[in-house]
């Protein structure tokens, strides 16, 4: 199969997944007990208040109705709109998405920074002092809850040592890049405005950071798994044995190989990372999707839940398509079927 | 298309039963000889010893009901209160220690649930195969899909209040990572020759499969719930934070991270404490599974 | 990648790490930076209603009076009369008002805007809902507008502070009419403003910052020795990052600041800390036709036993007690009414004499998911009714459920923990839709109304005080209901909370009004070497 066939099988079987996602979520959300017509339209609002609000947002209609609407808009842009502060879903949707984009690829990108080297220096030293405290290192910083990492980290390293920013993506009297992607690292570069740049950064670093923790030690100990098993390889003894110099074994033979394991693994975190980005947002104040789907689901606001979830499922579906797009690249004898 | 020839069923599954436990004795040596999963065994037997004999030991044992103790509010670390006291003048020693059974049952209750949901998909998905497998595993990329804590939420919001419900709601997304794993190793193992073999004697569906293949597919799935295990800790702790779990005055140590967030930096200990038992019962998850993959599953570390 | 450029990444990145935050402000003009709790999600004063959409209503748009202080001054307004039967309401407008594209802010802007709250119907306008129609707002001349109620209704001036006027042509160029819905321009205006505030929008991220840019020759002056050239509105939901954010200088004040972060305002060089006594009126609501609170005894025995003196030591907000279901600061107070006191001895009398002398039944108490303040009163009162065997179940519960729950008395819980804030200064906006049954006998109760409370009397008495222009009189008829309120104990009355800003001292001009108990008038505000 060619990769752009096997590409269209793996988009049209989108289709089913995300209907199938839908209706999960529509469920859920229609089997919460509380009223949010009540609160949407404040304390005081009257029988009649509250009735036409009812009607403006279509919950008067039977159930089924209401999913095939939904799904009618869902498909014509329209994702409705949040009981609770009236905005257009996708709309905010736009605004948000951005944000966590940024803060999850920094987080994936830093520990892929942090957790391949440890897992070569693993392999390299293996089952001797440095691999044992890679392999500690790892645990013990996976074992933290990242929210309060999170919290101790923003007080200690901004607060008190004053070295990084307390929250936000950008100083809030600071216009910030001009946009082309959302993302301010990016969009600063392409500006090639560094201070922006080294500004935008100083700003994601830390919550990145605590963010990258949860990946660490699965991408670790997939290096290191991978790279032993292809050290051992008959192609890694032959080219060591006509003296290549080891650093061009392992940057180009070894590596290589061991990374289309690890790269399963950096995909697969992708989508916890994009999850956990829910709790460090709300300790940042990152106004991204992660903060939008906390308010969203304490205050039972079904539309914005609704889209958040779409949005997740369409995005971890691509980055796994990307994946195995990726694993043919790096391995030519990899086909798609 | 069963050969049966040279040897009967009974054999094979003898042969299949003593080649598991002659594994099970060599693993168990390899894990003895294993110094980071014994600090891990011997950090969590600890746990569990403190889980059980918290309310002989520590000091106020009231204070995890419904006791207050207002004028005590708030203060700092001393001998009488060894991690301080909280927002309404709570022992925080006595509260972390009492909440450590709390902690495992959670973590407990939603592995069990998740893999009795998931290894019963995944193992009916991959016996049957065709159109069953087809559905099953739709559904199960359906749940994959979304981002476990959002599902979460959303579903003990539905569900109601209640540490119950939290940990049926995390449990409920938890599970489709079993269902693929247990789907991978049915579907190798249904291949091979003692299985085959249950069939041509006419097995049942049930007997070949809870009899002749899981028992064989036992050592990846006890590696995937204790490596699970912390993180479901970790969730459920998440969900306490944003608010969403046990009522009060239950001490939970989620919820009470959320408590101290408020007194944070100030009053610290709050949340620093809790915060710390969540790390320590993870961290010695993640030592002692980390420990059992290299035992268990022998390629994964060399 | 092999090991060295693994090092310079590594390099790289500590090198990042210690770039320092580049510096803010500086810039020669007076922007103020105010870390606000909550979003403002709305800015259509015909829609948006709680602290923070006021807040920006305040400063885009102009009413035709405004809170200063405890004051309800006039604004837009010059002077006014009203007819002997508080039903025709005359007001003659400045006629120098403009709006921010310079046409006029007339008689014909105020109807236009009155009219569209009413028929859009939305949160606000349960203030005219039922005391006004189609026919009630008439603009007499350019600029004299006249009110006539389809009821007396006094306390009506107190209501206009919240009749924010726009701008017709504006909003007429972005109403909507699809599919023969006609939007009245809900869409345009929830993030657009067509006022003539001291304030124009600036940079509009939603969930992020707004930025509001000062009218440079706004109409009606300013009432400070300076003015702000423009202020941000940084939504910071954390109070820990606003704390931390005010004491590192990134902002300039800090709203709804907890009791135990004071000590640290207080402490630090160069801040300041307003704690006025607020509006924010906090009362356990008794479900009274529940299955045990029904019975007036024991309700009696749980307001005994709520631990007041208690109360002020260990909130995280600094509280004054109530003395009964009206505030001392507010119209209408009663002095020297019986109400109950912490007493376990009379808790016990109380439910001797109820069918259920010895206890053994159990209540839930209802209260917002992880808010603090009013977890604690519920785990002082468990502590207590366990005492009379009482089991008392904390029942955290999500918002919307609670205000869902509160639609019935069959749905209603036993104990609920309720914030309320009277819109505005008048003792009909306070105990009206608390006490007055038609709040939810129609089968569609507020969480205001929660405690279920039926009297005849009482219902009598807030129906003619609503009515009446004399305001002794209106105060005879609300004493006398309070009394019958009191007595019933239909409620625990709590505490009001002082509400704790923070600001830097470089903020000057600031003077709180109960009306805004969170959050500051940003017009009468200005900066004096701000960094």
């Amino acid at each position: 199969m060619t990769l752009r066939l096997y590409l269209a099988r793996r988009v049209l079987m989108l289709a089913p997944l995300l209907l199938g996602l839908s209706l999960l979520t529509f469920t859920i959300s229609r089997l919460v007990p509380g009223d949010p017509v009540g609160l949407a339209a404040g304390p005081q609002a009257s029988v009649e208040i509250r009735e036409a609000l009812r009607v403006q947002f279509g919950l008067d209609q039977p159930l089924p109705i209401q999913y095939l609407n939904y799904i009618r808009g869902v498909l014509q842009g329209d994702w409705g709109r949040s009981l609770y502060t009236r905005r257009d879903v996708i709309e905010a949707l736009g605004v948000f998405f951005p944000a966590t984009l940024e803060l999850t690829l920094a987080a994936v990108i830093l520990a892929t920074a942090l957790g391949v080297p440890a897992g070569v220096i693993s392999a390299m030293y293996r089952n001797r002092i440095p691999d044992h405290i890679a392999r500690v290192i790892s645990l013990f910083f996976v074992s933290f809850p990242a929210f309060w990492l999170a919290m101790i980290m923003q007080t200690v390293l901004g607060r008190h040592a004053g070295l990084v920013p307390i929250g936000r993506r950008f100083p809030v009297i600071m216009t910030p890049p001009p946009q082309v992607t959302g993302l301010y690292l990016v969009d600063s570069l392409l500006a090639l405005d560094f201070a922006a740049f080294s500004i935008a950064l100083n700003h994601i670093l830390v919550p990145a950071l605590v963010l990258s923790f949860g990946a660490l030690a699965s991408i670790t100990r997939i290096t290191r798994a991978s790279m032993i098993e292809i050290l051992e390889r008959d192609f890694v003894r032959s080219a060591r044995a006509i003296g290549i110099p080891e650093r061009v074994v392992i940057g180009k033979y070894v590596l290589r190989n061991a990374f289309i394991a690890t790269l399963t693994v950096i995909s697969l975190n992708f989508g916890w990372l994009m999850a956990g980005a829910i709790l460090i947002e709300t300790i940042f104040d990152w106004p991204g999707i992660g903060l939008y789907a906390v308010h969203a689901s304490l205050s039972l606001d079904f539309q914005p839940i609704m889209g958040i979830t779409i949005v997740y499922g369409v995005l971890f579906s691509l980055v796994n398509i990307l994946t195995d797009v990726a694993y043919g690249i790096l391995d030519p004898r990899i086909r798609y079927g | 298309m069963v050969e049966t020839s040279s040897k009967s069923l009974q054999q094979l599954r003898s042969e299949a039963r003593s080649a598991r436990r002659e594994n099970l004795r060599r693993s168990l040596y390899r894990f003895r000889s294993n110094t980071l999963s014994m600090i891990g065994l011997a950090i969590l037997l600890f746990i569990i010893f403190i889980a059980f004999a918290a309310p002989f030991v520590v000091p106020f044992p009231e204070d995890a009901g419904g006791a207050t103790h207002f004028l005590d509010k708030l203060l700092p670390p001393s001998s009488e209160h060894p991690f301080g006291t909280d927002k309404v003048g709570r022992d925080i020693f006595s509260r972390v220690l009492m909440g450590t059974g709390l902690a495992l049952q959670v973590g407990v209750t939603i592995i069990v649930l998740a893999t009795t949901i998931g290894v019963t998909i995944g193992a009916v998905a991959a016996y049957f195969g065709g159109a069953v497998d087809d559905l099953l595993m739709r559904i199960t990329d359906i749940f994959l899909t979304v981002p476990a804590l959002v599902l979460a939420i959303a579903i003990s919001a539905a569900l109601g209040k209640g540490i119950i419900n939290a940990m049926i709601g995390i449990s409920l997304v938890w599970w489709p990572g079993f269902a693929r794993l247990t789907r991978s190793l049915v579907l190798s193992l249904r291949e091979e020759a003692f299985v085959e073999a249950a069939y041509g004697i006419g097995a049942s569906h049930m007997r070949i499969l809870f009899r002749h293949i899981l028992p064989n597919a036992v050592s990846p799935i006890i590696i995937k719930m204790t490596t699970d295990f912390g993180f479901a800790v970790l969730t459920a702790a998440a969900l306490g934070f944003i608010g969403i779990g046990a009522q009060p005055p239950t001490p939970e140590w989620g919820a009470m991270i959320e408590d101290g967030r408020h007194y944070f930096p100030e009053e610290w200990w709050v949340a620093t404490f809790p915060g710390m038992a969540i790390w320590l019962l993870v961290f010695s998850w993640n030592l002692l599974g980390d420990g059992l993959r290299d035992v268990l599953d022998p390629r994964a570390r060399r | 990648m092999n090991t060295k450029s693994v090092t310079r990444v590594s390099l790289l990145l500590v090198a990042t790490l210690l770039v320092a935050a580049a510096p803010l402000a500086a810039q020669g003009e007076d922007i103020l930076l105010y870390g606000g709790n909550q979003d403002i999600d709305n800015i259509d004063p015909a829609t948006g209603e709680n602290y923070s959409i006021n807040a920006a209503l305040r400063s885009l748009y102009d009413a035709l009076f405004i809170n200063r202080g405890s004051d309800v001054l006039p604004h837009l307004v010059k002077d006014w009369n009203v007819d002997d039967a508080a039903t025709v309401w005359t007001f003659n407008l400045h006629d120098n008002a403009v709006f921010h594209d310079g046409s006029p802010v007339n008689a014909e802007a105020v109807a236009y805007s009155f009219n569209r709250i009413l028929d859009i119907n939305g949160p606000p306008n349960f203030r005219w809902g039922n005391i006004a129609d189609e026919n009630t707002v008439e603009a007499v001349d350019e600029y004299t507008v006249r009110f006539t109620l389809t009821e007396p209704f006094a306390p009506f001036i107190g209501t206009l502070t919240q009749l924010f006027v726009v701008n017709p042509a504006i909003v007429e160029e972005n109403r909507v009419n699809s599919s023969g819905v006609d939007d009245y321009g809900k869409e345009w205006m929830q993030s657009n403003a067509a006022g003539s505030g001291p304030f124009m929008q600036g940079r509009w991220e939603i969930g992020n910052i707004y930025e509001f840019i000062a009218v440079q020759d706004y109409w009606a002056g300013w009432t400070g020795e300076d003015n702000l050239d423009g202020f941000f509105w940084i939504i910071q939901r954390e109070g820990s990052t606003q704390l931390n954010s005010l004491l590192a200088g990134e902002t300039h004040i800090a709203d709804t600041i907890l009791a135990s972060d004071k000590e640290q305002v207080v402490e630090a060089e160069g801040f300041f800390l307003d704690e006025s006594s607020g509006l924010f009126i906090n009362t356990i609501k008794m479900n009274n036709q529940g299955e045990y609170t029904s019975n007036v005894h024991v309700r009696k025995a749980i307001a005994h036993a709520m631990n007041y003196p208690a109360l002020p030591e260990v909130q995280d907000v600094k509280v004054t007690l109530m003395p009964g279901p009206t505030p001392s600061n507010f119209p209408g107070f009663v002095p020297d009414l019986d109400i109950a006191v912490y007493d376990l001895d009379k808790a016990r009398e109380h439910l001797a004499m109820s069918p259920w002398p010895d206890g053994g039944f159990e209540l839930d108490y209802v209260y917002v998911t992880d808010f603090t303040r009013e977890e604690i009163p519920g785990l002082l009162l468990l502590e207590a009714l366990r005492e009379l065997n009482i089991t008392m179940n904390m029942v955290p519960t999500l918002w919307p459920d609670m205000v869902a729950s509160c639609g019935d008395p069959a749905t209603g819980p036993d104990l609920i923990n309720i914030y309320t804030l009277p819109p505005f200064s008048d003792p009909h906006a306070h105990l009206y839709n608390q006490y007055h049954s038609d709040q939810w006998t129609s089968g569609a109760g507020s969480f205001q109304s929660c405690s279920f409370y039926q009297n005849e009397r009482v219902d009598e008495l807030l129906d003619e005080a609503r009515s009446l222009g004399d305001q002794d009189q209106r105060m005879e008829l609300y004493a006398e209901a309070q009394t019958l309120i009191a007595d019933d104990q239909t409620s625990i009355w709590m505490y009001t909370e002082d509400s704790l800003t923070a600001f830097n001292d470089c903020v000057k001009g600031f003077v709180f009004s109960p009306f805004y108990p969170i959050t500051v008038l940003f017009q009468d505000l200005w900066m004096d070497n701000c960094g």
